[in-house]
């Protein structure tokens, strides 16, 4: 799966979260979620398992061990909002 | 009919058979908005208003009001931050933007407040990049008991708007019946997220959410006012006035 960020209208970090604005709508996001948009690069993207890795780096690997499935989750939920898109 | 509202000149091309009686009534309601005929230039934007009977007269000016906010915002889009908020300031124009979609109390607040505050507005708080705001003290929009269409209230009686104000404090009202009323801050990115969406044109302007961050840290950031009562905003809105900063 490759990820690839939607044409927002602008971000914002604050600390360890981050608010975005696409279409219209501001969302704030979560630690995890704001990491993933920080390891998706602004044109190239990302491929699911390099941020499966990078999450695993930042957060420590999830509960039931499977990093690829918990972060294909956080992807998904953030391509349904619109700030990703995935192919 | 030329109106002067957040920094647009906007022409209320008034005509029809009842036209003279619908001019009258725009420069009895109108007053601190009213511009110079003789201003030099073209208006930035003309707004029809069409009067036929004079029996429609409060349904035409309860049309006007919003048709000239849309005409003015539309030309400030992406010029200025256009909170959906009440501006209320002291003798030294330092503002308080009371923040709040229709309905929550923007109009009973300005009414109250005033009394012995500036009125800069009740509708529209439009910042400009240097904190300053372009004021609209447009007439007050009232529903008097029975009315289908609000009446538009002058606001000869309201404390003299400002020749300079500026941005202060941002504040969201929430009248949801605290018999204590009390004050919330509201953590910077959520602060952004509600304020954004009583905002009109946020998109158009240049990084829109940093700009919003900057103009709420730089004013003590969002606070909610849970109240119950227009009398007991007064005490908090001093209360705010009197803080240092911005």
């Amino acid at each position: 799966m490759h990820v690839t960020r939607t044409p927002w209208t602008d971000w914002y970090v604050d600390g360890d979260r981050s608010a975005v604005f696409v279409d219209g709508e501001v969302l704030v996001l979560s630690e995890l979620a704001t990491e993933v948009l920080h390891h998706v690069a602004p044109d190239a993207g990302a491929d699911l398992a390099a941020l499966a890795e990078a999450l695993t780096a930042a957060f420590g690997a999830p509960p039931d061990g499977d990093a690829t499935a918990a972060t294909e989750g956080v992807v998904r939920e953030l391509a349904d909002r619109g700030v990703l898109a995935v192919s | 009919m030329p109106l002067r509202v957040m920094d647009t000149r906007v022409v209320a091309e008034v005509s029809g058979d009842a036209a003279e009686v619908f001019a009258a009534d725009v420069r009895r309601a109108w007053t601190r908005c009213l511009d110079d005929d003789d201003a030099p230039g073209e208006p930035d934007v003309r707004v029809p208003a069409v009067l036929d009977d004079e029996a429609g007269l409060l349904q035409a000016m309860d049309a006007l009001s919003p048709a000239v906010t849309v005409a003015a915002i539309g030309h400030q889009a992406g010029q200025v931050l256009m909170l959906h908020a009440a501006g209320l300031a002291d003798a030294e124009g330092r503002t308080v933007a009371l923040v709040g979609p229709s309905g929550t109390g923007k109009t009973t607040a300005s009414r109250h407040l005033a009394t012995r505050l500036g009125y800069v507005t009740d509708e529209t708080v439009a910042v400009r990049a240097d904190g300053s705001i372009a004021a609209y003290p447009k007439p007050l929009s009232v529903r008097l008991d029975g009315d289908v269409f609000k009446t538009q209230v002058a606001v000869d009686d309201l404390g003299a708007t400002p020749e300079r104000p500026h941005l202060h404090r941002v504040v969201v009202l929430r009248r949801d019946g605290a018999e204590e009323a009390w004050v919330e801050d509201v953590p910077l990115l959520e602060a952004m997220a509600t304020v954004a969406t009583e905002t009109s044109y946020l998109a158009r302007m240049e990084q829109p959410l940093h700009h919003l961050a900057e103009v709420l840290e730089a004013r003590g950031g969002l606070r909610v006012l849970h109240y119950r009562d227009a009398d007991q905003l007064g005490p908090m809105v001093d209360a705010l006035l009197a803080e240092d900063g911005a």
